[in-house]
């Protein structure tokens, strides 16, 4: 219970933050897409509690959460929809609303009932778009978004790039574990006495 | 609820959302879906007065019945708006070798007018070879300026460099002064066809 | 000794054998047509000469990749439960992307060659549609999404029933903490290697893919052309090496049941095949040698690397091969005899690589017919050796295994016609003629002529063996 209310406390302080420091992350694509977002995503995470993640026959497997999670994923990855937020004040209350609700909550209901080969076609999906969209975002010689400078962009495509291969590793490593290197660093933080 | 429904809805609704903010996925940036939006509304230009690089004043929109073919551009621009010079000139030679050559004017308008001055327009003329008659170089009033990059809809952000980053592209306008085309900076062939569409 | 616990998932694998059996007939028809076209047997308009070679290319790449896939799932399904499942979305999804390649080719005219190279898809010069390359990439897509599927499934199952993938790797071996007699079974490293270097070849083969078709309908979203062929040559190389390396386990799964003596993983392969799982990820800069832009280093790495990645392999698997074959009374049949053939004629492929791979060499024979030569060695003579092998293994009745006239009639003409064929490829390309050329010059076309009668030996050989497949699976069910 007091876990619960810890994490709602860290959501609405995730959430204030973003509000107050919209000003300099939406200043810089790179800051807006890598950071803002994600850490929106993270509020919709939190708000996650037990009785949430056991919803009803209809989201068995969990696919209707995470399809919910990634048609939002989808709208927000249009150049466009980031121009609108950054042009339009009702853009941007709506991504505030969808971007935690229709994507960090789904996602995580969704991710805990998923089977292990759909956990990991989604990785290698997320690992392949964020690479098309370094491929782009580095390479295009057009602005894909009319809100943002050149350069600026490519910073962003090198951001994609980064976070890829963070995540790859992030994902790949923990299987070279054995489990006696497991168990050793479970005994590191957690010693029992037996 | 049964999932196989759930999940058939939210994929349908999701497509939905997608093909309709995208205009059909056929705008995925806010520059494709300004150039759609054109081809769809052809909005009338303002019937501003420019002032070209010899000095004379020229309107946006003339009334003896060219297509006016529009790019911005600023003359001190160090990479893009030299590269989009040559292709309008290669688009100007085109022009000259065709039947509509009597009925299609070029010009490039300058978006910084106060440092574009006279010499510094035809500097940029004498660089590309814009002949002055097909295609001449010119720049707007300063009280104009907002409400011309408004209508055409170019968004200009002055960058760290003291230059700008803008839209580049070919804006055609019709004989009855509306913007009914914008092609990539580029796309000289595609330039010339729909000129020649535009003037049987 | 891990000994294998599981029923493996006959019927299923039997079928897609036989499937993969039939394409192969249909392209090695194609491929017959283009020999016989550039031997200037008869006209073939050049466009079409290009939409077979699409076919030709892409298909039998489809083919070798799903006999590989069937040989590894069939074995590995011994070892641990793996769900059924996820083969037939696999192999669904390989017909539809199959579906997909065919009719962008004969319906839609796409020709641009089975390694999609950007921009050639997209500026075909009216030749094709922009619809028709996005069926082709499409096509592509769905069938690299079946293989990251069967890759998940028996990655996970191997990671966590060999204890992670140092274990399945066999590391414990290496590092001495493990006795060969208590290591993974070769098919398990061997498909665990696999399993890593193609997920990571996947994952960049569909970055690159989807980034072509975003080209394909919004040109101004330009891709780097460089960094686009480094990354589809990285994966063209990493997918189809993994097709022999996937194949080869049926070598080390099959052959101790004729010799008696089980192949165990001894330090030396686990070794080498972690060091093949770098190595395969190093080496395709060797297809980059002629563009002067890409840094020295990538291309001096590809050299180097193509050097050892000759070694393990020949080494490990060749040697330990000769060493199991020497001394056991070895009974011969059709099945033992296409393996054994399938390492010789993989490690007799290697060895063209190699000296193409070199720099000096590369400048002046890269896009000759030396190339083609070198892959249909140890495609032809390599991996489809080795599936034919696992196919007549498959319809083998337990005890009786004899190597009845007609095998060894099928198994000569096959091998005498696969010789024959690469060899013209190898002597024309060392006589500088181009590959992908729809029409050769006159002083060409004498090879041309002999490699098409070889071609022609290839094909009866295969239906052959097709044929009797068929007869015998349709006698197992019986029995
Ligand atoms: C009877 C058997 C075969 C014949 C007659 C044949 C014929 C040919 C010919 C004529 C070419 C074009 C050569 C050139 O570039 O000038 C070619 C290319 C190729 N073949 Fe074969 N082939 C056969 C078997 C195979 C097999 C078994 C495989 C793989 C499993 C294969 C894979 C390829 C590939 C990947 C290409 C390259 C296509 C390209 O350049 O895009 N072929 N083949």
């Amino acid at each position: 219970m007091i876990d619960n209310k810890i994490k709602l406390l860290l959501a609405s302080l995730i959430f204030t933050f973003c509000i107050f420091s919209r000003g300099a992350f939406e200043k810089f694509p790179l800051t807006h897409i890598l950071v803002q977002l994600p850490l929106l995503i993270c509020v919709g995470y939190l708000l996650v509690d037990e009785k949430l993640l056991r919803l009803g026959e209809w989201n068995k497997g969990g696919y209707a959460t995470l399809l919910i999670a990634i048609f939002t994923i989808a709208f927000w990855m249009l150049p466009r929809s980031i121009d609108a937020a950054l042009s339009s004040n009702n853009m941007e209350v709506l991504k505030f609303i969808t971007v935690p609700l229709l994507i960090g909550l789904p996602l995580k209901i969704g991710w805990a009932q998923a089977h292990p080969i759909l956990k990991g076609f989604l990785k290698a999906q997320a690992i392949s778009m964020l690479g098309v969209a370094a491929f782009i975002y580095i390479h295009a010689p057009i602005r894909i978004c009319v809100s943002y400078l050149e350069n600026a962009q490519q910073d962003l495509g090198y951001g994609f790039l980064y976070t890829a291969i963070a995540l790859a590793v992030l994902w790949s490593a923990p299987l070279f574990l054995s489990r006696e290197t497991k168990n050793f660093h479970l005994q590191l933080f957690f010693p029992t006495n037996s | 609820m049964n999932a196989f429904k759930v999940n058939s809805v939210i994929i349908l609704l999701g497509s939905f959302i997608l093909w309709f903010t995208t205009d059909g996925l056929q705008a995925l940036t806010t520059e494709g879906a300004r150039r759609l939006e054109v081809e769809k509304q052809k909005p009338v230009m303002p019937n501003i007065t420019l002032e070209t690089m010899s000095g004379a004043h020229t309107r946006l929109l003339n009334s003896s019945g060219h297509v006016t073919v529009v790019e911005f551009i600023y003359t001190t621009c160090p990479f893009i708006c030299q590269v989009d010079g040559g292709y309008l000139s290669r688009l100007q030679n085109e022009i000259k070798e065709r039947a509509i050559r009597e009925k299609v004017r070029i010009i490039s308008v300058s978006f910084d007018p106060l440092r574009d001055n006279l010499n510094e327009l035809s500097y940029y003329a004498k660089r590309h070879n814009a002949d002055g008659h097909i295609w001449t170089i010119a720049r707007p009033g300063v009280e104009d300026l907002k409400s011309l990059l408004k209508a055409f809809g170019v968004v200009v952000i002055p960058d760290e460099e003291g230059g700008y980053v803008h839209n580049s592209a070919m804006h055609i306008i019709d004989q009855q002064g509306r913007l009914s085309f914008i092609l990539d900076s580029n796309d000289v062939q595609g330039a010339v066809k729909t000129l020649e569409r535009m003037l049987p | 000794m891990i000994k294998p616990t599981h029923e493996p998932h006959s019927n299923l694998i039997k079928f897609t054998m036989l499937l993969a059996g039939a394409v192969l007939l249909l392209m090695m028809t194609v491929g017959l047509v283009m020999r016989a076209a550039q031997g200037g047997l008869f006209e073939l308009d050049a466009a079409i000469f290009y939409q077979l070679m699409t076919a030709h290319g892409a298909g039998m790449v489809g083919a070798a990749a799903l006999t590989g896939a069937a040989i590894m799932w069939y074995f590995v399904s011994r070892y641990v439960s793996l769900l059924k499942e996820v083969f037939v979305v696999f192999l669904t999804l390989f017909l539809f992307g199959v579906l997909l390649i065919l009719g962008s080719i004969s319906l839609g005219q796409f020709g641009a060659g089975w390694t999609f190279l950007f921009p050639l898809p997209a500026i075909s010069g009216g030749a094709w549609e922009a619809g028709a390359a996005a069926a082709f990439i499409i096509g592509l897509i769905l069938i690299g999404v079946g293989f990251l599927l069967i890759n998940l499934e028996i990655g996970r199952k191997l990671i966590s029933e060999f204890d992670g993938i140092g274990g399945a790797l066999a590391w414990p071996v290496i590092s001495g903490k493990v006795t060969p007699d208590d290591a993974p079974p070769p098919a398990i490293v061997a498909s665990m290697a696999t399993i890593i270097f193609n997920t990571i070849g996947i994952v960049v083969g569909a970055a690159v893919l989807i980034s072509s078709l975003i080209n394909l309908y919004v040109p101004t979203f330009e891709v780097d052309a460089l960094l686009a062929k480094n990354m589809i040559y990285f994966f063209g190389h990493v997918f189809i090496n993994a097709t022999i390396y996937m194949a080869v386990v049926a070598v080390y799964e099959i052959i101790p049941e004729y010799t008696g003596k089980p192949w165990k993983t001894s330090r030396v392969f686990a070794i080498a095949w972690s060091a093949i799982t770098l190595f395969v990820m190093a080496v395709y800069p060797h297809h980059m040698l002629q563009d002067t832009v890409m840094p020295a280093w990538t291309l001096i790495l590809g050299q180097v690397v193509s050097y050892l990645s000759g070694i393990p392999l020949l080494a490990v698997t060749a040697f330990s091969l000769c060493l199991y074959l020497r001394g056991s009374n070895i009974k011969w049949d059709l099945a033992s005899a296409l393996l054994v053939l399938g390492v010789a004629g993989w490690s007799v492929g290697v060895v063209p690589a190699i000296i193409d791979g070199m720099i000096s060499v590369n400048k002046i024979m890269h896009n000759t017919q030396w190339v083609p030569g070198h892959f249909h060695i140890y495609l032809l003579l390599g991996e489809i050796a080795m599936s034919f092998g696992f196919m007549a293994y498959l319809i083998k009745e337990a005890k009786s295994s004899e190597f009845k006239p007609i095998d060894k009639t099928a198994f000569g003409i096959y091998l005498a016609g696969g010789i024959g064929f690469t060899l013209m490829f190898l002597i024309s390309g060392a006589m500088s003629v181009p590959r992908r050329w729809a029409v050769h010059a006159e002083e060409w076309m004498l090879q041309d002529r002999i490699a098409t009668a070889f071609a022609l030996l290839v094909i009866v050989g295969t239906l052959i063996f097709v044929i009797r497949y068929i007869v015998g699976i349709s006698n197992y069910r019986r029995t």
